[in-house]
């Protein structure tokens, strides 16, 4: 729906004129002073509603990628009428003006965005008065958009990746998070069940990260970054990484390979229980 | 609010805003300034010196301003005021020799005005700064358009109008300019900012026209200009030219010298010049209803005035059977600085400030001596010093009234509407009561040799009217079912009476002999009543507010008297309400006439010309429509009969709801449509035959199939009906 906005300086000067000059042309008797009113009358109106109608008349796309990163650029491909000043509150971003185009912006906000709310203003062509609206968009795919990763140094305790031989210890059923190279096919095919092989060797367990998130919002925000961080710098050093997250569906636990896997995994990650309740299937 | 904060109020104010880099923008706003100062100039505002260095000035000071614009100012500022108080005292000084009247102070602050948008223009750095400007352009060309009593103003104010519209629509494009924009973060589409300069054009002909047509809505829906609350009152002499004497003259009748020094006569003859096309002779000594010949269209005057009336100049009251003339030429001199108090005349009716009805003229050609005005005129604002007054409330000045004289008449309309007037009765014994007896004789005054039947017939007439209202009506009404109106009549024979041959005889006559007929019955019904000589209302510009009145416009009227009012005009050859008709004038009031008026020929050429562009389009378009059939005939007896057939069958398709997909046979395409069946069968087997096999299909096979086509084609039309 269409709205006023804001109503800009010019209607109010030419508003205050032309209601001077209606005085003037009732008391001198000019009759161009009432073509003057009605000319500037004209001009506030036209200034007034021709936005409206171009508003009206207006539609966005906007085309974004499937990943971003908060604080880091997302190109955004929009296509609006010239004289639009867009402002996509959902990612953060400042009011722009609008055109066809790449825009380049910086996300303030972790998450994920299958829908863009855009909200459009215009004053266009006069500067009078500023209308607006919002136009929500369905992105093509959903744009996810993980924490910025704070740095983290690994302490020497942390685990590290498996160097040496390995001596089969037992047997044992699989869990989530066990690496798919510690299945045991014999045991596997023949109980019919994964199984997975334990040994005495130098094998060492993957890092589990468990982002646990409590508390308002934007105060967890910290906690993501830090796990994101925690993540990269594991998997740098060629650690396997399992991160326990809360997600809108339940809770999640899986491994991440890569950095754009951490990504993706922490910006739906949401403030919720990250083990399985009782009752309830993980 | 302390000073401190006050202070800082005014200070953060004033903080210079951003500098403005579009060139656009200032080129556009500077074209509305030069507009407006230009159409201010052409209202007679200004000394020489800035007529001719304002144009050049307002360029230099934008081009300055433009590269200055980075610079903090102070030094431009300093100058700027004291270029201000320079133009001040020249302000002051000007008004030293104004008088009463503000009107006059009206130029003298015009250029004021001109001076602090020059000077302003030397210090225009930032947006807000060329928005003042626009806004001072407004108020320029509302100055210009107070002033200006021409039509042609309008193309100052059209060409303004485009450019203040352009101006602001730029700045909001500069205001846009100012938001993120993706060449911040690299990257940027080529050319991404600028508007084309075609999407421009087109973005800026809609803005103007959507504003024009608004506008134009506007106006037909606006009171019109008014001055009842008049707070200024024009009155100029371009020449003062002195009549000795005191007398009447009127150069447009012609006559020896400069006109000064003749007694016009109703014949305008008499003298080394001839009479202006622009004369008439009503106004001289006297009135012969003899006389023949009407003046032309020429504009003598317009009239600055709220509502219509009759701009009187001058009454007769004296009636010899064929001339009128004024039993007494006594006039006395009323002095005043500006602004003339007028005497008040026996027969006046006292009355309020509420009925006051002021009226502006402008005389553009140079006419009688007499001030016109509507009756009954209580003040004048004129140029000189002291005019003269006659016995019957009319005015005459003691100069040449040339072309560009100006004066102001404020009347006081007497408060009579019709149903107050169908009040008054009528009663032979108190007819003209308020009058004098000498003044009751003088108004009722007759030939002693006049026919009796013209008294007879105004007594057959009234006799049914016990009004003086319905008398005076029952008279207008007969004159208008018995007579016609004509400018072309027949001359009087000599020795006539010109009532009682235009009552009895010709029948046909004009305002000189309807308005005579008019008193001169009342009269035999022992009313008070005279002649009037004036100017009608005219025409009224709907855009200057003006009633423009021509030559052609002179009148004369009856004037009755009605006891308790005072003197009433009548005529029914035009028609002019009363004090106050109830009704509020809108501005539209007289747009459909002056555009008849003005825009007829023009139209009426432009209209020859489309029309004949309309025929030449529309037999083009015929031709073009038989051309393009006949070649389509041609083009189908070309193609060969299974693809004619073809095409037959889509058309019957579509005619059933069907359109055939790209690459469907047309057996598919029949079956979908409903086609099935042995005939068809046969059909489609000599279309394959024709199309595939390169042998003849036999005329029987293809007239069957053709048959089958149509006979479907009936049938389809049929269910479709």
């Amino acid at each position: 729906m269409v709205r006023p906005s804001r109503v800009k300086a010019p209607a109010l000067i030419l508003t205050a004129l032309a209601l001077a000059f209606f005085g003037i042309s009732r008391t001198s008797g000019s009759g161009w002073a009432t073509v003057l009113v009605a000319a500037l009358l004209g001009s506030v109106l036209a200034g007034a509603f021709l936005p409206m109608v171009r508003l009206a008349r207006a539609g966005i796309s906007v085309h974004a990628p499937t990943d971003g990163t908060v604080s880091l650029a997302v190109p955004l491909d929009i296509d609006a009428k010239s004289g639009l000043v867009a402002d996509i509150p959902d990612l953060g971003t400042g009011q722009f003006h609008a055109t066809k185009g790449t825009f380049f912006t910086r996300p303030a906000k972790r998450g994920v965005f299958a829908r863009l709310a855009v909200e459009l203003r215009t004053s266009s062509p006069l500067g009078m008065v500023e209308w607006r609206k919002t136009c929500v968009i369905k992105l093509a795919a959903p744009l996810e958009v993980g924490p910025f990763p704070i740095d983290v140094e690994l302490t020497d305790a942390a685990p590290t990746p498996d160097v040496g031989e390995e001596d089969l210890r037992g047997i044992r059923a699989y869990v989530a998070g066990d690496s798919s190279r510690k299945l045991h096919w014999p045991a596997t095919a023949r109980t019919g069940e994964m199984m997975i092989r334990e040994t005495d060797g130098v094998t060492v367990a993957p890092v589990v990260i468990v982002v646990d998130l409590v508390g308002p919002e934007l105060a967890v925000e910290p906690t993501v970054s830090r796990a994101a961080g925690l993540a990269l710098a594991a998997l740098k050093r060629g650690s396997a990484v399992v991160l326990i997250t809360a997600e809108p569906s339940g809770p999640v636990t899986g491994s991440v390979t890569s950095p754009l896997e951490v990504s993706r995994r922490l910006a739906r990650a949401v403030v919720g229980p990250v083990y399985p309740q009782k009752g309830v299937a993980a | 609010m302390s000073i401190v904060s006050l202070a800082r109020s005014v200070k953060s104010a004033n903080v210079k805003g951003p500098p403005e880099a579009s060139v656009a923008v200032r080129v556009a706003t500077l074209f509305a300034v030069l507009i407006a100062a230009n159409a201010t100039l052409q209202q007679d505002v200004g000394t020489p010196s800035i007529r001719y260095a304002l144009p050049a000035g307002l360029v230099v000071a934008f081009a300055f301003s433009y590269y200055a614009r980075f610079r903090p100012g102070f030094v431009v500022k300093m100058f700027l005021a004291v270029g201000m108080l320079a133009a001040s005292a020249h302000f002051v000084s000007q008004l030293g020799g104004i008088g009463q009247n503000a009107a006059a102070a009206q130029r003298p602050l015009a250029e004021l005005f001109l001076w602090t948008q020059l000077l302003h223009s030397f210090d225009v750095p930032a947006r807000r700064d060329l928005r003042f400007s626009l806004a001072a352009s407004t108020v320029l060309i509302g100055v210009g358009g107070v002033l200006s009593i021409a039509s042609d103003y309008a193309i100052s104010l059209g060409l303004w109008s485009a450019a203040a519209v352009s101006a602001l629509a730029l700045m909001h494009r500069s205001e846009l300019a100012e938001l993120p924009r993706p060449t911040q973060m690299g990257a940027p589409p080529a050319r991404w900012r600028r508007m084309p300069s075609r999407a421009l054009a087109t973005s800026l002909g809609l803005t103007l026209a959507t504003s024009f047509a608004v506008a134009g809505m506007i106006f037909l829906f606006l009171p019109a200009s008014g001055t009842a609350r008049a707070f200024t009152f024009p009155a100029s002499l371009p020449n003062v030219d002195r009549i000795p004497g005191g007398g009447l003259v009127n150069p447009s009748l012609g006559g020896t010298g400069n006109g000064k020094t003749n007694e016009p006569t109703s014949t305008g003859k008499g003298g080394d010049t001839p009479r202006a096309s622009f004369g008439y002779v009503g106004f001289s000594k006297e009135m012969d209803t003899a006389a023949r010949g009407r003046p032309d269209d020429t504009i003598v005057m317009k009239v600055r005035a709220s509502k219509p009336g009759f701009w009187r100049g001058q009454s007769f009251d004296h009636w010899d059977g064929r001339r009128w003339t004024a039993s007494s030429d006594k006039t006395k001199v009323v002095n005043g600085d500006g602004a003339i108090d007028l005497p008040v005349f026996e027969g006046a009716v006292q009355m309020d400030d509420s009925n006051e009805f002021i009226q502006t003229i402008y005389v553009e050609k140079p006419g009688p001596n007499l001030i016109f005005g509507a009756a009954s005129a209580s003040k004048l604002y004129f140029p000189d010093k002291s005019v003269l007054v006659l016995p019957d409330g009319t005015m005459r000045a003691g100069v040449i009234l040339g072309t560009g004289a100006v004066y102001t008449v404020v009347s006081k309309r007497p408060p009579a509407d019709p149903a107050s007037l169908a009040a008054v009765p009528f009663n032979r014994l108190l007819a003209g009561q308020g009058l004098g007896q000498p003044a009751r004789s003088v108004y009722t005054q007759l030939p002693a040799d006049m026919p009796a039947r013209v008294a007879d017939l105004a007594s057959s007439i009234t006799s049914s009217s016990p009004s003086l209202l319905g008398k005076v009506q029952a008279i207008e009404d007969w004159l208008g079912n018995n007579t016609t109106y004509s400018i072309d009549i027949p001359s009087l024979p000599a020795n006539t009476d010109a009532v009682d041959h235009f009552l009895f005889t010709d029948k046909v006559g004009f305002c000189e002999q309807i308005a005579s007929s008019l008193v001169v019955m009342m009269r035999s019904l022992g009313v008070p009543a005279r002649l009037g000589v004036g100017y009608a209302s005219g025409e009224r510009n709907p855009f200057t507010g003006l009633y423009e009145v021509k030559a052609s416009d002179a009148h004369a009227w009856a004037e009755i008297y009605f006891p308790g009012v005072g003197w009433l005009t009548f005529d029914p050859t035009a028609n002019v309400p009363f004090a106050d008709d109830g009704q509020v004038p809108l501005a539209r009031n007289g747009l459909t006439d002056f555009l008849a008026s003005r825009l007829g020929p023009v139209l009426s050429a432009v209209g020859r010309v489309v029309l004949g562009a309309g025929l030449l389009a529309g037999v083009g378009f015929i031709g073009w429509i038989v051309c393009r059939l006949y070649r389509r005939r041609q083009a189908l007896a070309a193609r060969s009969w299974p693809m004619v057939w073809n095409d037959r069958l889509d058309h019957i398709g579509r005619k059933a709801g069907h359109r055939r997909a790209a690459g469907q046979t047309a057996r598919s395409f029949a079956e979908a449509v409903g086609f099935v069946g042995t005939d068809w069968d046969v059909a489609f087997a000599a279309l394959d035959q024709a199309a595939y096999s390169g042998t003849q299909v036999p005329d029987p096979t293809r007239a069957f199939a053709d048959e089958l086509l149509r006979r479907a084609s009936e049938t389809m039309s049929a269910s479709r009906k």
